[in-house]
């Protein structure tokens, strides 16, 4: 019995239909059939509202403690234990170079992951998790100006906010971790280099 | 998709460990032919039996093209075992070439976009090896020998039969008797001792019994020794030894009256060995039944009396499938985790200890702080058994790594046209799996550049009056907590003042500097990255090439690597490793608040200095340790740690020494707060590259602390050259001072 209706599911999800949920029956099966929203979490580093896309967070935490690395770079706040994983945790405004705000109690840290990795993310405070439309972004990191168009993925105007998504594989350029002058003294081995 | 599934992987681990028996056997058969011995017929044997398997695991498995690479190679190595074909170099080289094709089709099964391994240049070559003259298999008279050994016989018996009276051997036939029950133990042990006198043809089961919980067997031996020493070495109960009329020796002897074997399976109890079985079972079915095993491939007790002719496949895949469940292979990251459990467990356990503390504090809980005290204590000692036992499943012998470095000896040999003699000791030295694995390369980078550029041409030796053949020794051993691997040749060894030369060329040391270093640091340039060149190589002989690859590739396993050489003799490359990486110990210190580890096997020993102990030279501070000057450094300065000096004592300074053997420095400390066992967890790609720090780990209390890369920082510190400098005019003061001593 119940292998029918497993059999039915999966041939529905083959077909690339849409299955109804039973949250849609709830809400009056009215939700709006589109692949393509995204839903974006905010957040506010120096008095900025930020953005990233939700499946790039895999969690949202109290600050915790930290112990600080030697020889990183300012912005690396140090190591931090995440459900067994050593990350690494960095204070965003730094990063973003702006001048940081106070931290208060809403500072949350964003645990991100980005190429296999967990990293955590200090921010002064979550907002909101808004969905956003493709063709709501602005693909014009040039408004801002500054080197801080590089970390800039998008901008998006909300009714009265304006959300700045992060581009996390610059944000998060491991290069820039390790202070400049500790830099190149440790090689990259390139597997089978030695064949 | 997720990766090959478990049916293949568990086809892959069990084909490359007969792949890799297979090697074994050919390496010690192409010593035994360069050393121009007979070879050991057992060992050809034991490579037909080996690819045997081989051919009915990936029918099994449905791996068409190993299965038929198996099948043509299994009929050239009964040719060979068989006489038909003769062992040569050429043949040797089709075999290598063999187990390099398994190795590459191994690698590519299971990955489908792996491009198809192309065997048919292989294949050539084995029809061709075939193809070539066939040996004659010299048609020695059998004569004298009774119809009723010869028709049991199997062809590939009545071959070494043949053989054995060629090479003018007698043949003996030894009568023993064994207990049911122990016959497995005993049939080993007899066997050991005929075989120092030469070679078990057969063992066929005896008609003339004695009792019913017996077990008589009449073993067919050849050898050219007279039977009264036979008798002698093989002297035991039950055990006689009667010379064969037919055989070609001295003719002599004393005739015995021929046994009478009973027919194959007529009687023939096979007793099951009660022992368990090692998983290498699937050599027992093969078409010929050989009775003899190799001791060391596993030891399968000889679990039939009797040849039974014939076995047919599907008793071959039974028992393949039965060997497949004796052994659990376990993917590493599922250890991993559990080693990561078991760390989480100490960080509990270490809680708990707090906790106890603070109810010692209470009043009126004393019965109760005594019994979980106890539990603790017991659940303590349960958890560092099960760590233990962790640790040794991840534990491998070295010997996996080395017989591949075998095979390489042999190949860049011939490509180099040098004849070179391996010698490997400690192959049974256990590295975790881990550390092993990461090893490979640069082990094999080592072993390469010893024969491409250590070891000379065979005319520039004998010039030298050194032996023809080249030398490379393969060394592991284990010294307290550390494996110590050696890679060590007779070439023509390095020149420092080559590499001084090239130092100052390369802009690493300026020239003035140069002149004061001495020989050690200096050949410790080779280390050093911009020394890879080919345009280096060249100039200097070459050695040295890729060896900043291989230091990072050690140190990053938190090992070190020293290097002895001495011009015209040899160089010796020392590699030192943890045996594990998963748990270390390690020494807990704290600088400037912050607290560190240090692995333990990188620490000499903790010492307590006075501030009037420390000697400023050039600079750079110094202390004097049993007549040795060790450079001072300070972590908190390397590490840029807020200078507090409030955790000062002018009295009471704390000195941590490490690293090996001519690289000591002295780390200064401002406390040192114990051991502890800790387990190592990376810090993620961004900050892998920090130097200085080799990962983190947990302490109690939810505590994340740095673990310090002691070989990175010692040679930051050595390659300071105001360091060195410093340490070698102190050291040339002493010297000078000496012959004005008393």
């Amino acid at each position: 019995m119940a292998r029918d209706s497993n059999d039915l599911w999966n041939a529905l999800a083959r077909s690339g239909e849409a299955v109804a949920t039973e949250e849609d029956y709830e809400h009056g099966y009215k939700r709006e059939v589109r692949g393509d929203l995204r839903q974006y979490v905010a957040f506010r580093v120096s008095g900025e509202s930020y953005g990233l896309s939700i499946d790039q967070i895999s969690e949202i935490s109290k600050v915790f403690e930290t112990t600080p690395v030697p020889r990183t770079a300012d912005f690396v706040i140090g190591i931090g234990n995440v459900r067994g994983r050593v990350i690494p945790i960095l204070d965003l405004a730094l990063r973003l170079r702006l001048e940081p705000a106070p931290r208060g109690r809403d500072a949350r840290v964003l645990i991100v992951h980005h190429d296999d990795e967990l990293y955590g993310m200090v921010v002064d405070e979550v907002l909101y998790v808004v969905t956003i439309a493709p063709e709501e972004l602005e693909d014009a990191p040039g408004a801002i100006p500054g080197a801080r168009g590089e970390y800039i993925k998008a901008l998006t105007r909300l009714e009265d906010d304006i959300l700045i998504v992060l581009e996390l594989s610059t944000v998060l350029q491991t290069r820039d971790f390790v202070r400049a002058e500790h830099r190149g003294r440790t090689l990259k081995v390139t597997k089978g280099g030695l064949a | 998709m997720t990766g090959p599934d478990r049916p293949s992987n568990e086809f892959l681990s069990e084909a490359q460990d007969v792949v890799e028996e297979l090697s074994r056997n050919l390496l010690e058969l192409d010593t035994q032919q360069r050393a121009g011995q007979q070879f050991d017929p057992d060992l050809l044997n034991a490579a037909f039996r080996a690819v045997h398997s081989l051919k009915g695991l990936a029918s099994l498995f449905n791996a068409n093209a190993i299965a038929q690479l198996s099948h043509n190679l299994e009929s050239t190595l009964d040719a060979l075992r068989l006489g038909k074909l003769e062992l040569g170099p050429a043949a040797l080289d089709v075999l290598f070439d063999s187990v390099e094709t398994f190795q590459r089709m191994l690698a590519a099964f299971g990955e489908e976009k792996a491009a198809p391994v192309d065997m048919d240049p292989l294949l050539a070559k084995i029809l061709a090896l075939s193809g070539g003259g066939e040996a004659d298999d010299a048609n020695a008279s059998l004569a004298g020998l009774d119809d009723s050994i010869l028709g049991v016989l199997t062809e590939y018996e009545e071959h070494r039969l043949r053989e054995n009276i060629r090479m003018g051997r007698r043949l003996f036939r030894v009568h023993a008797s064994f207990d049911l029950l122990a016959i497995d133990v005993g049939i080993e042990a007899l066997k050991g001792k005929m075989k120092a006198f030469g070679e078990v043809i057969t063992y066929l089961p005896s008609a003339d019994a004695s009792s019913d919980d017996r077990i008589d067997l009449d073993i067919l031996v050849g050898s050219e020794r007279p039977l009264a020493e036979i008798a002698a070495g093989v002297a035991e109960d039950g055990v006689t030894v009667y010379e064969l009329s037919g055989s070609s020796g001295s003719g002599g002897g004393a005739s015995a009256p021929a046994p009478a074997p009973a027919a194959p399976r007529a009687k023939a109890p096979t007793p099951a060995s009660p022992a368990p079985s090692p998983p290498r079972m699937t050599v027992e079915a093969i078409e010929e039944d050989e009775e003899e095993e190799d001791e060391d491939a596993g030891g399968q007790p000889t679990s039939s009396a009797a040849p039974v002719p014939d076995d047919d496949y599907a008793d071959l895949e039974a028992i393949s499938v039965r060997s497949v469940s004796q052994t659990v292979r376990v993917d590493l990251s599922r250890l991993d985790h559990l080693m990561n459990l078991i760390g989480e467990l100490g960080v509990v356990q270490a809680n708990l200890g707090g906790t106890l503390d603070r109810l010692r504090m209470r009043e009126g809980a004393g019965d109760m702080v005594r019994d979980l005290q106890g539990h603790l204590r017991t659940m303590s000692r349960k958890l560092s058994l099960l760590q233990q036992g962790l640790l040794d499943v991840r534990m491998v012998p070295l010997g996996q790594v080395f017989d591949k470095l075998a095979r390489v000896v042999r190949q860049v040999g011939r490509q180099a046209g040098k004849d070179i003699r391996l010698s490997i000791s400690g192959s049974q030295t256990e590295l975790d799996k881990l550390i092993v694995e990461e090893l490979s390369e640069p082990l094999l980078h080592m072993v390469r550049n010893a024969i491409d550029h250590g070891i000379e041409s065979r005319e520039e030796r004998i010039e030298a009056g050194k032996p023809a053949a080249g030398r490379v020794d393969l060394r592991a051993f284990q010294r307290g907590n550390r494996v110590v691997i050696e890679v060590e040749d007779d070439g023509r060894g390095m020149d420092w003042r080559k590499i001084r030369e090239t130092a100052i060329k390369r802009s690493l040391v300026t020239r003035e500097d140069a002149v004061e270093l001495g020989t050690n640091e200096i050949v410790d340039f080779i280390f050093m990255p911009g020394f890879t060149t080919r345009e280096v190589a060249t100039s200097m002989s070459g050695r040295g090439v890729g060896m900043d690859v291989v230091k990072t590739n050690i140190s990053r396993l938190s090992g070190m690597i020293d290097v002895d050489t001495e011009l015209g003799r040899g160089t010796r490359f020392a590699i030192t490793l943890p045996v594990t990486l998963a748990i270390i110990q390690a020494l807990v210190i704290e600088t400037c608040r912050q607290t560190f580890c240090i692995p333990l096997n990188s620490v000499l020993e903790s010492i307590m200095v006075r501030q009037s102990d420390i000697v400023t030279v050039e600079g750079q501070q110094v202390i004097s340790l049993r007549g040795r000057t060790l450079p001072l450094l300070h972590l908190s300065r390397m590490f840029g740690l807020s200078n507090d000096t409030r955790f000062y004592d002018p009295e009471r300074i704390y000195v941590v020494i490490v690293g090996l053997a001519q690289h000591r420095v002295g780390l200064v400390v401002d406390e040192l707060v114990g051991q502890q066992d800790v387990v190592i967890k990376p810090l993620g790609a961004a900050l892998r590259s920090v130097p200085g720090i080799a990962g983190a780990t947990e302490l109690g209390a939810n505590r994340t602390v740095l673990l310090l890369d002691v070989s990175t920082l010692v040679d930051e510190a050595l390659t300071r050259s105001e360091v060195v400098a410093a340490v070698e005019a102190e050291a040339a003061g002493r010297e000078e001072a000496r012959p004005h001593g008393p």
